[in-house]
């Protein structure tokens, strides 16, 4: 296999994976994550060792590799074997010395033939493993990607038949019974394919991809056909919900965490894939989201997977732990958001402080909303930030019917033994001319 | 896939033991469509939007459900929602009840003019 000859790293077995900034494995093309395992040793078989073991990391198994991901950032990197390589696996023998060490997998490998061993140091579904291996392995997903690559490039240079006979030898149809017969056709494997892919759900996996197209297809269609639905379209306001919909759910996440691909390591894999997800529509919502429409987004990227609203939390609260760029914060009146960890307080506050020494806002002082349009977020996270910018000792509230707002705040500039001198520099004094412009 | 065919992904039937327990996929999908209903019509209302309607706009949205969903259905998802910081909360102004989905307090003032408002 041409992978196996690209690869750097020990021994020529394994290739460098690459991962996010929360540790999470960058999949390729069509691959999806299908099983994972915690604290996983990798070792030779052969005497001497052909490589050098991999101690207790996450192994996550997907439908192109093993990809092995050291549980501690040291000095070990993430190493990944792809599935094309391996030659053999050997069955699982169960024996009484079997019973007293942590289960292992044997399976042999290219190049070299070399006998690679998966010692499970803790606990988990072993036996799973093992036959969702099998089922990769079998499956032989990088294969198929071969071939329609290769095709694709066959139809694109592909040469056009001349004569009665086509490419495959067959007699081509000419006229209005070719048309026919070729929509005939058409017909038939549309139909075929869809018998096939309602099969069962695992058919349905392997077709998604043309059912999307073919979904596609019927979409313009009934869309080309103005007259078939004019009743709920010509809402404009319809348009738009659907566009936000499709928006929505055109953001998808292709290999979600579940529970049953990741086990007992469930909120941990979640919080990774939450803090990778989570960059995109923090960046459009200008640096802070609130946890709810996060969960929202989340979601709707996972598609029918949902998570709870609990899940979320506690994905979010294990972030502490990790590396990640994101944080969780929660203000004191309970509202929780998710911010960059470089989406600074020390920045917003001095936004704030540039805000409210204008001229015009030492006269009027800022409401919530003032704010919400200087800092480009949402009025109550403006106001969230007011209050914490209250409490820093930079704001002074004023309570009036008018409503909350909040001007700069000059006790300090003010001397408590001399209290009635006016000051003629600094914010105060830029202040008194403020108000005196008013009264004038 | 499915926005293509125009089918929402989250359209399941509740079970037994979803309604016993308040647990399971049925509750978080009125939850995500929840927040979904309410984000649209956050320009419109305001961030103030009656039980009644919500349901309404939800029922249009799960049209292929077999059970329409009732208020009480809004209210535990709601309920699940509060553990996301309180964002989400049911308020009841005179006789309607009213899901709030903006960070606010609303004081004495704000509920009687609500309540004045629903009356015509």
């Amino acid at each position: 296999m041409a992978s196996g000859s690209s690869s750097i790293a020990i021994g020529g077995l394994f290739e460098n994976a690459e991962v996010t900034t929360s540790g999470r494995p960058v999949l390729r093309r069509n691959e999806v994550e299908c099983f994972l395992l915690s604290s996983i040793d990798i070792d030779s078989e052969d005497d001497p060792p052909r490589f050098t073991a991999l101690r207790s990391g996450n192994l996550i198994l997907t439908t192109h590799r093993l990809i092995w991901i050291p549980s501690q950032s040291n000095e070990s990197v993430p190493s990944s074997i792809p599935l094309s390589a391996v030659t053999h696996i050997y069955s699982h023998k169960k024996s009484i010395k079997s019973m007293f060490h942590s289960p292992r997998i044997r399976f042999q490998a290219d190049p070299g033939s070399i006998v690679v061993t998966i010692v499970f140091r803790g606990k988990g579904d072993f036996d799973g493993f093992l036959s969702k291996l099998w089922e990769c392995w079998r499956g032989r997903a990088w294969e198929e990607e071969e071939k329609s690559e290769s095709e694709t490039s066959k139809s694109g240079s592909g040469t056009v038949a001349q004569g009665l006979y086509g490419n495959d030898g067959t007699v081509r149809m000419v006229g209005l019974a070719g048309i026919l017969r070729k929509e005939q056709e058409q017909w038939e494997s549309t139909d075929k394919s869809l018998q096939d892919a309602f099969q069962d759900l695992n058919a349905l996996m392997s077709k998604a991809k043309e059912m999307v197209s073919l979904a596609e297809k019927m979409r313009q269609k009934l869309l080309s056909a103005p007259s078939s639905q004019n009743g709920s379209t010509d809402d404009e306001e319809m348009g738009s919900k659907e566009e936000m919909q499709q928006w929505m759910l055109s953001v998808g996440i292709i290999s979600p965490v579940t529970k049953e691909s990741a086990g007992a390591l469930y909120h941990q894999e979640l919080s990774r894939q939450l803090a990778d997800f989570v960059r995109i529509p923090l960046e459009k919502a200008g640096g802070m989201i609130s946890l709810t429409d996060m969960y929202y987004h989340f979601n709707r990227a996972r598609g029918t997977e949902l998570i709870s609203p609990d899940d979320l939390w506690q994905a979010c609260t294990l972030w502490e732990k990790f590396d990640v760029p994101v944080m969780l914060r929660k203000f004191d009146s309970g509202v929780m958001v998710i911010q960059n960890k470089s989406h600074s307080d020390e920045e917003v506050m001095s936004r704030i402080r540039m805000l409210v020494t204008k001229t015009e806002t030492l006269r009027v002082g800022v409401t919530a909303s003032d704010a919400a349009l200087t800092l480009k977020i949402a009025p109550a996270m403006a106001k969230e930030h007011l209050l914490s910018a209250e409490t820093k000792g930079l704001l002074c509230r004023d309570m009036s019917p008018d409503g909350l707002r909040f001007y700069f705040n000059l006790f300090p500039e003010i001397d408590p033994t001399n209290l009635h001198i006016v000051k003629e520099f600094g914010t105060y004094g830029e202040w008194i001319k403020a108000t005196s412009l008013l009264s004038v | 896939m499915c926005a293509n065919i125009g089918v929402d992904p989250l359209a399941s039937n509740k079970g037994f033991w979803a309604e016993l327990l308040g647990i399971g996929d049925f509750y978080y999908e009125i939850g995500v469509q929840i927040i979904e209903v309410c984000m649209l019509t956050r320009s419109h209302n305001g961030g103030l939007i009656s039980l009644q309607e919500l349901c309404n706009h939800l029922r249009q949205r799960r049209k292929t459900d077999r059970e329409a969903v009732t208020e009480d259905d809004c209210l535990r998802a709601i309920s699940k929602l509060k553990l996301l910081g309180s964002r989400f909360e049911v308020i009841t102004i005179g006789k309607k009840k009213f899901v709030r989905s903006v960070p606010t307090e609303l004081n004495k003032d704000h509920n009687h003019i609500l309540e004045l408002a629903t009356r015509f």
